[in-house]
């Protein structure tokens, strides 16, 4: 009795080993598949072309593309350097009540749904960016690149700040005080001793930060102004994750085929990016 | 000039916190405010049936998804402490860091693909709840795997010596000592459920008539509280979806809060 029981529990522990196997090459086997048909017709204008009108059969996404990785990459080069800073600051030159409360409001915050950022930022960000920049904006009312930049910075913040505050727990004490024994000031410790041994921790974040902000679909939606157009600040634009996420619902034939090859290339993207293995 | 240096350095510590205190302060507060505003007005009041709906709708969705995706995850993560075979255990650990990077609209495209076509289910919450099972999987492995391994090692070895077999000792003994760990992966995936939209969008539709019963309304399609945000968000309701931001804040804190005190 007990040894079918033994067999049974291995059986449902490889199963579930099996399954996540499983899960990763029919989600890539099963895109591509669906992809197929659109990747026959036109391969070489799907990724080149600048030309989305479905109605007339055109699927470029090289506009969307980038807009996507433009948005994204800035929106990275904003918050990582910004959470950085906060981390240190409050980690090593705050007094005691102010550690914890940041982590906590981190934490919270980075369990938020993103599309509120989304929200938040259609109902505060593009009506400032509108006052601040009349001119530009003449045409879009605000909604376009930098507010989607500055949408998914407000979406990454929480995490990578929580990131590099667990990063700088990890450090142990002594590095510090014997950077404080040689004689260095306390902003010294910071960005010659701290710094540096945060290295290895700014690129891992910062790499999921990227594939996030990449992947990201309602909460750019409502900020960007949602034409195909090539990427500017102050225009409006679409970035892939939305078109698919905007076109589903009504999308069919080779139209469907194409929201699947953009899923797929979001697929490769993402994947391509520097993987965020976790070291144990 | 060292002083000049110290006082440089200063400023951009400071700059960055005041960076990162006023963009969060900004989403707090703004949510917050208009949120709490909104919630007494008649309008909201009018939705309240709908708030009720899609209330139902994510607690559903949500324990659903974590009836299939937790026992898995907990499968995997033991497949991983107790295989033998190394290739095969770096290839998983590949696999599932390769899986938590795939954006959720994809995920979304998968399950319609997958679970909503070739199944048949359609736009149901069942569809939903086993998109949202394939998405929280990786980080799930990852935190259960990460309360065994801190779970004392010495109960599974005194199980073993107790003449215990390796599986018993595994799910008798070691996964009761890493309880605690365990349950707050599972709060913690509700609430990554509870937050995600885009790959619901694309699963569980945006229905959001009443429940019935609740296996009647796991085959119907409908709108998660995020979901149902960003509806009414498309359809010009700000207000309303402030609100339904408001009450998803108090829903992920609790999950949150739950997750932390384990």
């Amino acid at each position: 009795m007990s040894r079918l029981w033994d067999r049974l529990l291995r059986a449902a522990m490889r199963l579930s080993a099996a399954a996540v196997f499983a899960a990763l090459f029919l989600l890539a086997g099963w895109l591509f598949a669906a992809a197929l048909p659109l990747l026959r017709a036109q391969a070489g204008a799907f990724l080149f072309s600048a030309d989305w009108r479905p109605i007339a059969g055109r699927f470029g996404i090289a506009a969307m593309l980038l807009s996507s990785a433009g948005c994204a990459l800035c929106a990275v080069a904003l918050a990582t350097p910004a959470a950085l800073l906060a981390a240190l600051a409050v980690r090593e030159c705050c007094p005691p009540p102010a550690p914890t409360l940041f982590r906590s409001l981190n934490r919270a915050m980075a369990g938020l749904p993103s599309v509120l950022c989304g929200l938040v930022g259609m109902t505060c960000i593009v009506p400032a960016i509108d006052r601040w920049f009349p001119r530009r904006t003449a045409q879009s009312g605000g909604a376009g690149g930098l507010a989607a930049i500055l949408v998914l910075a407000l979406m990454l913040l929480p995490t990578l700040a929580d990131g590099f505050f667990s990063a700088l727990e990890s450090i142990p004490d002594e590095t510090r005080n014997a950077s404080r024994a040689l004689g260095a000031a306390r902003t010294q410790t910071v960005f010659c001793c701290l710094l540096p041994s945060l290295r290895a921790s700014i690129g891992l974040h910062a790499g999921n930060a990227l594939r996030r902000a990449l992947g990201e679909a309602t909460a750019v939606l409502l900020v960007c102004g949602n034409v195909v157009r090539m990427p500017s600040l102050f225009s409006a634009q679409r970035t892939l994750a939305g078109t698919v996420v905007l076109e589903m619902g009504y999308a069919a034939g080779e139209h469907r085929s194409a929201l699947f090859a953009i899923g797929l290339v979001l697929l490769l993207l993402t994947s391509l990016l520097p993987s965020s293995q976790r070291k144990r | 000039m060292k002083r000049l240096q110290a006082l440089w350095r200063g400023a951009l510590l400071t700059a960055g916190a005041a960076a990162v205190c006023a963009g969060e302060g900004l989403l707090l507060l703004e949510t917050l405010r208009r949120g709490l505003a909104g919630l007494g007005s008649a309008s909201a009041r009018a939705a309240a049936p709908r708030f009720l709906a899609q209330t139902c709708n994510t607690l559903l969705l949500t324990g659903a998804a974590l009836f299939v995706s937790i026992p898995l995850a907990a499968g995997a993560a033991a497949w991983l402490l107790r295989t033998r075979r190394r290739r095969m255990r770096r290839a998983l650990l590949r696999c599932l860091s390769a899986l938590s990077g795939v954006p959720s609209a994809v995920y979304g495209l998968f399950g319609y693909l997958a679970f909503g076509s070739a199944i048949g289910l359609g736009y149901s919450l069942l569809t939903g709840a086993l998109t949202a099972a394939l998405l929280t999987l990786p980080p799930a492995v990852f935190l259960i795997r990460g309360a065994l391994l801190q779970a004392d090692g010495s109960v599974f070895r005194s199980a073993l010596a107790l003449g215990a077999s390796q599986e018993r000792a595994v799910f008798g003994v070691q996964f009761a000592a890493a309880r605690p760990g365990i349950e707050s992966a599972a709060y913690l995936a509700a609430s990554r459920i509870a937050a995600e939209s885009a790959a619901l969008l694309l699963t569980s539709g945006i229905g959001d008539a009443p429940p019935r019963g609740i296996v009647s309304q796991l085959f119907r399609s409908g709108a998660t509280l995020t979901v149902g945000l960003y509806q009414s968000v498309l359809e010009g309701e700000t207000a309303l979806a402030f609100s339904a931001g408001v009450l998803l804040m108090l829903f992920v804190s609790l999950l949150q809060a739950l997750a932390a005190g384990r």
